[in-house]
C-alpha cells in the first residue's frame, strides 16, 4: 500500500515546495519507489526545484482531464531511478482539479510507489484541500515565526475536519511538524519563536528542523532539491528528517547556536 | 441536605417548561437523498447544530423512522421524538423509545390529538400505582431538560468555532489564537486559552469561564467583553476565573 503524505503549511513561502522535494529526494535515496506532484495549479515550481522544468510535457491536469496518461505525465529524475514527479500545469488554474480526478491518479500512482508526496499549494482553498484530502500523514511546514505558526495551527484544524480519513471517522492523518529556515543565534536574541514555543502553540511531534541556509537557495537555483547536496547544513538536517520518518532515532541537530570561540575556550 | 422539600416526599418533581424546539420535516422518501440535504444545510452553519435536540415530522409509512433517526443522529444532532405520527411511525417511535408529540395547533381537537393521548391514558389504565414514570414516558415535553456538557478533546485551531448549545463547555486541550469557543454555559479550558471565549452565549450573567492559562484574544460573558488589551498584565498566561460583576467582567487568580 502506498502512503500518501500531503506538504502543507498554510501560509506561502515557508518552504513546503524545497521540503517536498528534498523529503521525496530522501526517501527514493533510501530505495522507496516516490512521486511527488505538484499540486499548485498555475504557479508551478517543484518542476523547476527539481531541474526537471525542461523535460515537462503533460501534467497533472492533463491525467486528471484525461489528454494524458500517466505514464506520458510521469518524469523521471535523472539523478535517483526511484524518484518520480508530476509537474502541475502552468497555464491553468485550481478550478481544474476535480475530486474524482484527484482520486483516480493518486488511486492508480498507489499500484506502482510505495509514496506519493503531494505539495500543496498555500492557502487554504481548492488547490490545498485537494492535496490534503486523500492524505494519510501530513508534513506541516513552519517557519519560527508567529503568523506562519498561526496558519500552521489552521491548516491542522483543517487537516482534523476536511480530508477523507476526517470525514470517514477513521484513523486521524497522521501529523508531523517541520520547522524550516531556523536560525538558533536569532532564536536566542528573541527575534524568532523557539522551538518550544512553536510546539506550546502547536502540540504536534517535530519531525525535523531545517537550519536557515544559503545552500537552499542555491539549490533550488540550480535545480537540485537539497537533500542531494551531501555537505550542506539543510540538505544534513532533511535526510535526518526522513530518517526518522522512515522510524529511525537521530538526535536533533543545527537546533543549537554555534558557541563563540572565547565561550568555548572557557568552557562556557 | 435533607431540606424541607425533600423531607416532605418530593425529591422528585416534575415541571412543565414551554421550550422551543426544532422539527426537521421530511417530505422526501429517500434515505440517501435525506441525508445528503440535511448535510448539505448543516454545512451552510457549521456546529449549530451540533448537539441539538429535533421533533422529527414524517410521514406515515415512509421513510423508516429508524432510518431517518439514524441519519439525524449522524449528522451530530439528536432526535428527542416524533411530531403528529400516523399510526405506523407511533409503533416506530415506540419501539425506539422515541417522544410522541401532537403540535399545538392540532392539539385541542381532531382525531390525531385524540389519538396522542391514547398511550398516556392506557398505560395509566394498565397500571395505576405507577407513577409519573409511566405517563410521562410517551410524552418528551415533560421530561425534566437535560442538555449534556461538550466535551472537547482535541486541540481547538485557529479558524475553528465550538459552541455548546444550551451547556456547558469543557476543553480538555487547548484553544489557539483565531479559534473560538461559545457556550451558554461555563466554559471551562484545562490547556491555554489563546483565541476568544464567550459564556452564557444566550445571555445568562451567572455563567463563567475558568482557564488554565489564560492568554486570550477575547473573553466574554453574557455580550460584556474584554479584548487582550483590556486585561490586566498581573493575570497573564496564569489560571484565571472570569465572571460577571455588576456587568463589569471580574477576573480572579485561581493559584
Amino acid at each position: 500500500m502506498a502512503k500518501i503524505i500531503v506538504v502543507t503549511s498554510g501560509k506561502g513561502g515557508v518552504g513546503k515546495t524545497t521540503t517536498a522535494a528534498s523529503f521525496a529526494a530522501g526517501l527514493a535515496m533510501r530505495g522507496h519507489k516516490t512521486v511527488v506532484i505538484d499540486f499548485d495549479v498555475g504557479l508551478r515550481n517543484l518542476d523547476l526545484i527539481m531541474g526537471c522544468e525542461r523535460r515537462v510535457v503533460f501534467d497533472f491536469i492533463n491525467v486528471i482531464s484525461g489528454e494524458a496518461n500517466l505514464k506520458q505525465a510521469l518524469i523521471r529524475d535523472k539523478r535517483h531511478e526511484n524518484l518520480y514527479i508530476l509537474a502541475a500545469s502552468q497555464t491553468r488554474d485550481k478550478d481544474a482539479l476535480n475530486q474524482e480526478g484527484v482520486e483516480r491518479t493518486l488511486n492508480k500512482l498507489a499500484e506502482d510507489f510505495d509514496y506519493i508526496i503531494c505539495d500543496s499549494p498555500a492557502g487554504i482553498e481548492t488547490g490545498a484541500i485537494m492535496a490534503m484530502y486523500y492524505a494519510d500523514e501530513a508534513l506541516v511546514v513552519t517557519n519560527p515565526e508567529v503568523s506562519s505558526v498561526r496558519d500552521s495551527d489552521r491548516v491542522l484544524g483543517m487537516l482534523s475536519s476536511k480530508t477523507k480519513r476526517a470525514k470517514e471517522g477513521g484513523e486521524p492523518v497522521k501529523e508531523h511538524l517541520v520547522v524550516t529556515r531556523y536560525a538558533p543565534n536569532r532564536v536566542g536574541k528573541g527575534e524568532m519563536l523557539s522551538l518550544d514555543d512553536i510546539n506550546d502553540i502547536l502540540g504536534i511531534p517535530l519531525l525535523g528542523v531545517i537550519p536557515e541556509s544559503e545552500k537552499v537557495l542555491n539549490a533550488s537555483n540550480s535545480g537540485m532539491p537539497v537533500a542531494m547536496e551531501e555537505n550542506a547544513d539543510a540538505g544534513q538536517a532533511y535526510l535526518d528528517l526522513v530518517a526518522r520518518f522512515l522510524g529511525e532515532n537521530r538526535p536533533m541537530r543545527f537546533t543549537e547556536a554555534k558557541k563563540k570561540f572565547l565561550d568555548r575556550l572557557m568552557g562556557r | 441536605m435533607a431540606d424541607t422539600t425533600t423531607a416532605a416526599g418530593t425529591g422528585v418533581v416534575f415541571k412543565g417548561r414551554m421550550m422551543t424546539l426544532t422539527v426537521l420535516e421530511v417530505r422526501e422518501t429517500d434515505g440517501s437523498r435525506i441525508a445528503s440535504q440535511i448535510e448539505a444545510q448543516l454545512a451552510r452553519a457549521p456546529g449549530f447544530f451540533e448537539q441539538m435536540p429535533v421533533l422529527l415530522s414524517i410521514p406515515d409509512a415512509v421513510p423508516d423512522l429508524a432510518e431517518v433517526s439514524e441519519i439525524v443522529r449522524q449528522a451530530g444532532m439528536v432526535p428527542v421524538g416524533i411530531l403528529d405520527p400516523g399510526p405506523q411511525a407511533r409503533t416506530a417511535a415506540e419501539a425506539a423509545g422515541l417522544g410522541v408529540m401532537a403540535s399545538p395547533a392540532r392539539g385541542g381537537s381532531g382525531a390525531d390529538a385524540a389519538k396522542t393521548r391514547e398511550p398516556e391514558a392506557a398505560s395509566a389504565d394498565a397500571d395505576k400505582k405507577a407513577s409519573a414514570e409511566a405517563q410521562a414516558a410517551p410524552v418528551a415535553r415533560e421530561e425534566p431538560p437535560r442538555t449534556p456538557t461538550r466535551l472537547v478533546t482535541k486541540p481547538v485551531r485557529s479558524g475553528q468555532q465550538i459552541y455548546a448549545r444550551g451547556g456547558d463547555l469543557v476543553i480538555a486541550t487547548s484553544v489557539s489564537e483565531g479559534a473560538e469557543v461559545l457556550a451558554d454555559g461555563h466554559i471551562h479550558i484545562y490547556g491555554a486559552l489563546r483565541g476568544r471565549a464567550l459564556a452564557g452565549a444566550t445571555g445568562d450573567t451567572e455563567a463563567r469561564i475558568y482557564c488554565r492559562r489564560f492568554e486570550p484574544d477575547l473573553v466574554a460573558i453574557a455580550g460584556c467583553y474584554k479584548v487582550a488589551d483590556a486585561i490586566e498584565e498581573g493575570v497573564r498566561s496564569r489560571a484565571v476565573a472570569v465572571r460577571l460583576d455588576n456587568d463589569n467582567l471580574s477576573i480572579e487568580l485561581q493559584e
